[in-house]
């Protein structure tokens, strides 16, 4: 699915989140949103994903305008800051639980995600999980559906070096299946080793877009 | 099919859940300590009235009544009708953060898988009906399985002493017994889930602590003048009039419950289509 923004603005209360990005990011493509804490990349996600609407412009998938032909993208999956899941329940429980809503999947494939992500042996309540182990269960929502868009906010945050290895193989195999996946990461280098092209973000801006095995491209 | 799903969650998680056991127990226990206290009340005048035959109706009408309409005196201090009172804001509490906690929290996950803002706001509405309903069957539960182990009468007849219990006011039409049957049930139930709907809508336009303090203002307004502007005015069946003669109408409350609670669906709807959905801070 491509995504495209027009002339996106947002703004939250009196402040000024994103502010007037146009760019288009174009389908099965691995892409990169580069920034500070606080520059912008979340909101990004949360307006791709239609959590949020823009107050000015237009956030378009794949010809539809989001808040206006559709609420949320057809096919999508994220996993956004502090991923939330039901304390009480398990690993399994909780994607058991937001499978069901859409009903495409069996248990089958949820045991297969938990095995990808290194839950499988893992049958605690999600309460007692580590800050690693609710980044990659929220990892494992996010992708379990096999949906044509991920979104991945910071997925390599809390993780161990075998973590970090893992995102890598799960975003090579997601494009691989077709799929288009944004994601953020303060570690530059492991950014632009996942992306096929990056768009850096301040205050809200997007100030360039590269491809990093190509020349920097200014915006 | 995702919709039911969707309410199937709501239901399961949001009501039949381990996590609101606490909150029936409370509501258990100030049901409980009010039938006490009525049975305490009872005590007190027993040496000059004869309050044999109490029934289940008597406990609804001491909880649920209310208070006669007040009018201003320096000889006639303003006493809130607490046991009213509280029945409403418990409720009203223990429904007020669901719905904006599960948007901050898990429902970030479920809103975009089943597909539809509102769909999302109807199913939330579907959970706020079956609590109240809940909270009511408890109330009624309790009163019945109290009235069955003190050997009172399981029925919804009312019991002529009662007009010395809740002192009906000037206007008091002098009728022996009175068919307040739904009164005391149907309206206590229907002004909640107006209020609980409501504010649950303005949660999400506001804070939760805002539409919180909404409904009490609405509800001690509602005591303190008495009118059918204010919808609390509905609930109490002191205020009925079958009771007494400047009382309201059943059908009246009926209709400005349901009212409420079509004003309530639609802020809702028209506040999720644009709320921004975000994590808790």
């Amino acid at each position: 699915m491509s995504i495209e923004f027009k002339n996106v603005s947002k703004k939250l209360g009196n402040n000024i989140v994103i502010n007037n990005v146009n760019i288009e990011i174009k389908k099965g493509i691995v892409t990169g949103l580069k920034g500070i804490n606080g520059s912008g990349k979340t909101m990004m996600m949360r307006l791709i994903a239609g959590l949020i609407y823009a107050t000015k412009g237009e956030v378009i998938i794949d010809g539809k305008v989001l808040g206006k032909d559709i609420s949320f993208p057809p096919s999508i999956g994220l996993m956004l800051e502090n991923p939330a899941f039901l304390p009480g329940y398990n690993g399994f429980q909780n994607l058991k639980m937001l499978a069901s809503i859409k009903g495409e999947i069996k248990d089958e494939k949820i045991d297969e995600v938990l095995e990808t992500v290194g839950l499988a042996a893992i049958d605690k309540k999600y309460r007692k999980y580590s800050l690693g182990m609710k980044q990659r269960l929220g990892i494992a929502a996010a992708i379990m559906e096999e949906p044509d868009i991920i979104l991945l906010d910071e997925p390599t945050n809390s993780l161990d070096v075998s973590g970090v290895q893992m995102v890598q193989e799960i975003v090579k195999r997601e494009k691989e299946r077709g799929a288009t996946v944004i994601l953020s990461c303060h570690d530059s280098a492991l950014l632009e080793s996942m992306c096929d092209e990056i768009f850096n973000i301040e205050v809200g801006e997007i100030t360039a877009h590269y491809e990093p095995e190509k020349e920097q491209v200014s915006v | 099919m995702r919709f039911f799903k969707l309410i199937k969650y709501d239901l399961s998680y949001g009501i039949f859940n381990l996590k609101n056991l606490i909150k029936y127990i409370i509501f258990i226990l100030f049901f409980t300590v009010a039938c006490f206290e009525l049975s305490g009340r009872l005590m007190g005048i027993s040496s000059y009235q004869d309050v044999s035959g109490i029934s289940a109706g008597d406990h609804l009408f001491y909880i649920f009544g209310g208070m006669k309409e007040y009018i201003p005196s320096p000889s006639d201090p303003f006493q809130i009708p607490y046991l009213w009172l509280i029945n409403h804001l418990l409720i009203l509490y223990f429904t007020l953060h669901y719905a904006s906690d599960d948007l901050s929290g898990v429902g970030q996950q479920m809103i975009y898988r089943a597909g539809g803002r509102i769909k999302w706001w109807v199913s939330k509405c579907i959970w706020n009906f079956t609590s109240v309903v809940s909270y009511y069957l408890i109330s009624m539960s309790t009163i019945i399985v109290f009235c069955l182990i003190k050997g009172n009468e399981i029925s919804l007849t009312f019991s002529s002493f009662m007009r010395n219990i809740m002192y009906f006011g000037p206007k008091d039409l002098g009728y022996e017994t009175w068919d307040i049957a739904l009164e005391v049930t149907l309206m206590p139930f229907l002004v909640t889930l107006a209020l609980s709907i409501l504010q649950m809508a303005l949660s999400l336009v506001f804070k939760p602590a805002f539409a919180f303090i909404f409904s009490s203002v609405m509800l001690i307004s509602s005591a303190y003048y008495m009118t059918p502007y204010l919808i609390g005015n509905f609930s109490m069946a002191v205020r009925s009039d079958k009771v007494v003669s400047n009382g309201l109408n059943l059908t009246d409350g009926i209709i400005a419950a349901i009212g409420m609670i079509i004003i309530g669906i639609i802020i809702g709807v028209l506040a999720i289509r644009r709320y921004n959905i975000l994590s808790k801070e």
